[in-house]
């Protein structure tokens, strides 16, 4: 389930867009729920955008700054401990500065760059994966909270 | 001397690709222990290539690495091609050549600057140089996302690649295309200058070896990273399909990843060995570079790996530029698209047979070695991956590295073994088929 604060984050502001930017790769089972949520979302509330990233989040980093979005949303899989398919704000200061993966940049530098250039306010949506093995298709559990985001994301 | 006793280990070296520990044990200031462990879990590719089509091997066998995707799917074409005994045309050929360099740029990149550069600044990632060095954090991340949009323009996505396949190309860049990359990559060589500008402050640590340093040759005046003989600045050269002559892998306990010799104790792969054996054939651009940078073969400090790197990326984006230039002023003849990639229509005549790919990729010669049946079925397959071949030799740059730093302070000893082994851009998981330093004892 979403909590109020998250339901309250992806609700569109009386000015200003709010980027979504999602990371991660259909490959690996939940780490596709970002993806999944960028590729479901077709009929988007307005001032809402959706830039998949997928696993180069380096890519994005120009269409994402001539957006100039007011607020930026970073959704990806995150192991935070908790229970599959929950959904939690990430504060940046809990994302690692190490790289990760040697493959691409750092979330952090792609979120800091975004920020200087744009101003915009940047908070990390995390979803807890079930399984982040070899393989396509999400877990039940994460699967209802992406839809539940898609949800708050799309016109009704 | 120094007679001192001291442990280090380092679990979980980070800044590589893969696990592996660093486990130094000194005793009465004598070395008894200095080994580079590799926990990583095997991971069965060959087995897994085992009873499937030749056709399905480039896009199992990309999978090894997310870095050298492209790598591992031109040595596959390779190998196959090889033991179907099919002769690629010239116009696949060099865009084999053109996105084997966009490889070495978009990975060389990657590790001089979010690898290499916070250990010559001093800082423990790269996260920190973004309030330090700004514009440096720009221009990575401007390069980067450039070869890989480039990368993306040619092969449909720079890792795991789509329409690179045995026989050819699936899509075939058009005018348009030609246009976009050409752009893309002439607005890149500002950028490069800055690197080399840039580079050319840093200051490496000063260690030398001497060790054997091998990679392909050739007999034309192209720096060779697609073709060539295997060949060795101890004077060897073989024929590709003698690869196993030159890696004689062998298992030590201590690694999940087979270690390699040859003429001597080790021997080293990658840009550092390229440059030693083929400086003549660089770019005059990347000529220029490595006299700016001071760089002349033989060099033997390894840590001046990251140094080639910068001196082969030159090169790569002269020579990337020269092969779509070429393309725009001769055109891309469509008609030899490849229009499946499984051979549906067996426009590839099946045998049996085996074939040998030998390809330079970012971190080494790379090897695949396919048996097939009569039906393409593979039967065998043996991929002997560049870090492999360095796993070896490493832990003996490490044995003669360590006493020369026995007066340091623990730390500073860690952290050189740490920069050491990353000099080499190592891809553990790939090998394992890497890194924490542990000091033992104390």
């Amino acid at each position: 389930m979403l909590t109020g604060d998250i339901a309250e984050l992806l609700r569109p502001r009386e000015s200003g867009i709010i980027l979504i930017i999602t990371v991660g790769t259909a490959f690996r089972s939940d780490d596709g729920v970002g993806p999944y949520i960028a590729e479901k979302c077709k009929s988007l509330k307005r001032d809402i955008v959706v830039l998949n990233a997928g696993d180069t989040p380096e890519n994005i980093i120009d269409r994402a700054v001539a957006i100039k979005p007011q607020k930026t949303i970073i959704i990806d899989a995150a192991d935070f401990g908790g229970h599959a398919g929950e959904v939690r704000l990430i504060p940046e200061e809990a994302i690692p500065d190490t790289i990760l993966s040697t493959h691409t940049f750092p979330l952090k530098i792609i979120s800091r760059i975004l920020a200087e250039d744009t101003g915009t306010d940047v908070c990390f949506l995390g979803v807890q994966p079930q399984d982040m093995g070899f393989g396509e298709g999400l877990s039940p559990e994460v699967r209802e909270s992406a839809e539940l985001i898609i949800g708050l994301l799309n016109e009704r | 001397m120094h007679k001192k006793d001291f442990n280090i280990n380092v679990e979980y070296l980070t800044r590589v690709e893969g696990h592996g520990n660093i486990v130094v044990n000194v005793k009465k200031g004598k070395l008894e222990t200095c080994r580079l462990d590799i926990v990583e879990s095997p991971r069965f590719f060959e087995g897994m290539l085992r009873d499937r089509s030749i056709f399905e091997a480039q896009h199992i066998t990309s999978r090894i690495c997310g870095i050298c995707a492209c790598g591992h799917t031109l040595a596959s074409i390779q190998a196959a091609e090889d033991a179907l005994g099919f002769n690629p045309s010239e116009q696949t050929l060099k865009l084999r050549k053109l996105l084997l360099h966009l490889e070495m740029l978009d990975s060389h990149i990657l590790h001089i600057y979010l690898l290499a550069v916070p250990d010559l600044l001093g800082q423990k990632s790269f996260m920190p140089l973004i309030d330090t060095h700004n514009k440096v954090v720009r221009r990575a991340l401007r390069m980067k996302s450039t070869f890989n949009k480039v990368c993306d323009i040619l092969v449909g996505r720079h890792v795991h690649p789509i329409s690179a396949v045995i026989g050819g190309f699936t899509k075939l860049p058009g005018e348009k295309e030609l246009n976009t990359m050409l752009h893309l990559l002439y607005g890149m060589q500002p950028d490069m200058d800055a690197t080399v500008q840039f580079a050319s402050k840093l200051k490496f640590p000063e260690f030398e070896r001497d060790t054997e340093y091998v990679a392909l040759v050739s007999d034309d005046a192209e720096y060779p990273l697609l073709m060539g003989d295997i060949g060795s600045t101890d004077g060897a050269r073989l024929h590709k399909g003698d690869y196993k002559k030159i890696t004689n892998e062998f298992i030590v306990p201590h690694s999940s990843a087979k270690h390699s010799k040859f003429s001597r104790e080790s021997y080293a792969v990658g840009a550092l060995a390229r440059v030693n054996l083929n400086y003549d054939k660089l770019h005059p651009k990347a000529k220029e570079t490595a006299i700016a940078l001071g760089m002349k073969p033989k060099c033997i400090n390894p840590f001046l790996n990251t140094v080639a790197q910068l001196i082969e990326c030159v090169h790569c984006l002269e020579e990337a530029i020269a092969i779509v230039e070429d393309f725009r002023v001769d055109g891309v003849n469509k008609e030899e698209v490849v229009l499946n990639g499984i051979n549906e229509h067996a426009r590839i005549p099946l045998k049996a047979g085996n074939g040998v790919g030998a390809v330079e990729v970012p971190r080494g010669i790379l090897f695949h070695n396919y048996e097939i049946d009569e039906r393409g079925i593979i039967l065998n397959a043996n991929c002997v991956i560049p870090t492999n071949q360095n796993l070896n030799n490493i832990e003996h740059d490490m044995q003669k590295f360590v006493p020369e730093i026995l007066d340091r302070r623990e730390d500073e000893i860690a952290s050189g073994l740490e920069m050491l082994v990353r000099a080499y851009d190592p891809c553990i998981s790939c090998s394992t088929h890497f890194l924490n330093v542990k000091f033992v004892n104390r």
